[in-house]
């Protein structure tokens, strides 16, 4: 790996120093943001601003300095039409030399509105006792669901960590899989409705694999190309090391 | 015309079809995809198009812009089906016949979107100054440097700036870069595609650099254009 060394003395926050939550209010787009710097020895007096973006649209908001965090009342995303694939990015530039660059935080996903996850989500999350087990996987509900231990702190944060998707979704991709192909009778259609069908499309349609095979032990080769192709569309390992980094990188 | 997406039978026809034209230049342009309910269906709300003659790039934003819009479609821009269909419909635009009578397509992502890929969107030749028209809608002027070029040839200004998610976003850098690589006219200045001192290409590569250290978001575009070295003196003189 070639190392790469900073020479500019401008510090990279880690991404799950800061959260950042959209909602809908009256139908418009809008988002809450928490932070935290402590660990950055930053001077107090710095700004801090936070850019929402996608593609070539980006909207940017004060959120006063590092020792008080304040946010405008109006946070309003007007400049995008959903909240689809929108990243935000944290700078934090000097309070004495303007527009320079102190630290910074990109690539910063957020926590969608409540109805959009509903609607969308092939894998809800709950919250669940589950003793000493962090996560288990439901499949005997109404859909195939992630349940996370409500001991190990913000579960629902933890499930959208890198580290935690790269060492847990493939397996849930081959059980979710295993039971709609080896334990049920009827393979199923990608016009279905229900789970079923939603992630036999999302299988073709996101992971690109081929059709169901007839046979069972085709199948099972199946439910492993399943896996494969989605540790390989989402770069679940290439994002497990950069997420590793991040956290050694922080003073 | 009524505006219409395509189904996926109907990018799969157009993608034959471009791949037919390029062993094949003066193979017709298939235009009953465009109205056959097999390949295409028509958008709720029965918008109507007109098949125009588009010269520039900042010609089709401007026009699909105003169009799409009003047209109450959801998320545009990731219509793969709408901008498939909208390439084909303005064909002689986007693949004009040339002098020896058949036409060049170049690469499919010219033609058919790839949506999800930021990187390659841009590509596109209707939607790439589509997007970046709509995120410079109050002042359009401010990206002629991405806007003001043959629609068919974008070139390497296009090519170089709009890969970059920070570059196209960045209203003071696209200001600057319209500034200087842009004449009163509207046309790209001379000089500004070479990959010489002081070109477009040499601005994104210090733009990158500088922002290493500086906020350029937050920089007023003279400010940045001060910060500038003397190899981009020449464009600063011609702007001012």
């Amino acid at each position: 790996m070639i190392r790469q060394i900073n020479h500019t003395g401008r510090k990279r926050i880690a991404r799950n120093a800061i959260c950042i939550t959209l909602r809908k209010v009256s139908d418009r787009l809008m988002f809450d943001a928490t932070r935290k710097l402590g660990d950055y020895a930053l001077p107090s007096d710095a700004h801090v601003w936070l850019e929402a973006y996608r593609q070539a649209s980006w909207m940017q908001f004060s959120w006063g300095r590092v020792s008080e965090p304040l946010l405008p009342n109006e946070r309003w995303l007007d400049e995008f039409d959903s909240s689809d694939g929108i990243h935000f990015r944290v700078r934090v530039t000097s309070a004495t030399e303007a527009h320079r660059i102190l630290a910074e935080a990109d690539g910063i996903p957020c926590e969608l509105p409540d109805d959009d996850s509903k609607g969308q989500s092939l894998l809800p999350i709950r919250l669940g006792d589950l003793g000493n087990e962090v996560w288990r996987l439901e499949l005997d509900g109404d859909t195939p669901t992630l349940v996370v231990n409500r001991i190990v702190g913000d579960g629902k944060a933890l499930a959208r960590r890198p580290e935690f998707a790269a060492l847990v979704y493939p397996a849930v991709v081959r059980a979710v899989f295993s039971r709609m192909l080896l334990d049920e009778d009827q393979p199923p259609e990608e016009e279905q409705e229900g789970w079923r069908g939603e992630w036999a499309r999302f299988a073709r349609q996101y992971l690109g694999l081929d059709e169901i095979p007839e046979s069972r032990e085709n199948r099972r080769l199946w439910i492993e190309d399943a896996a494969v192709a989605y540790a390989q569309k989402y770069l679940l390992a290439e994002r497990y090391n950069e997420a590793r980094r991040e956290e050694e990188d922080v003073p | 015309m009524k505006l219409r997406v395509f189904k996926p039978a109907g990018i799969a026809n157009f993608e034959a079809y471009l791949a037919a034209l390029r062993a094949d230049p003066s193979l017709a342009v298939p235009e009953r995809l465009l109205v056959d309910d097999a390949f295409s269906e028509e958008v709720p709300g029965r918008i109507e198009i007109k098949v125009k003659q588009l010269e520039s790039r900042f010609d089709a934003a401007k026009y699909l812009y105003a169009l799409l819009d009003c047209s109450g479609l959801e998320q545009p821009e990731r219509n793969k089906g709408l901008w498939a269909w909208l390439s084909l419909l303005l064909f002689d635009s986007t693949c004009p016949l040339e002098s020896s009578g058949g036409r060049k397509p170049g690469a499919d992502a010219r033609h058919i979107p790839e949506v999800g890929n930021f990187l390659r969107y841009y590509r596109h030749l209707l939607l790439g100054p589509y997007i970046i028209y709509r995120a410079n809608r109050d002042a359009p002027e401010n990206a002629m440097a991405l806007l003001c070029q043959k629609l068919n040839r974008p070139g390497d200004v296009v090519e170089q700036l709009s890969a970059r998610q920070q570059r196209i976003s960045n209203r003071t850098f696209l200001a600057v870069a319209s500034k200087f690589y842009v004449d009163s006219a509207g046309k790209q200045r001379r000089g500004a595609q070479n990959k010489t001192r002081g070109s477009a290409l040499r601005l994104a590569k210090v733009a990158n650099q500088f922002d290493v250290n500086w906020y350029l978001y937050a920089m007023k575009p003279d400010e940045f254009a001060h910060l500038l070295p003397k190899e981009f003196d020449k464009f600063k003189a011609n702007s001012s």
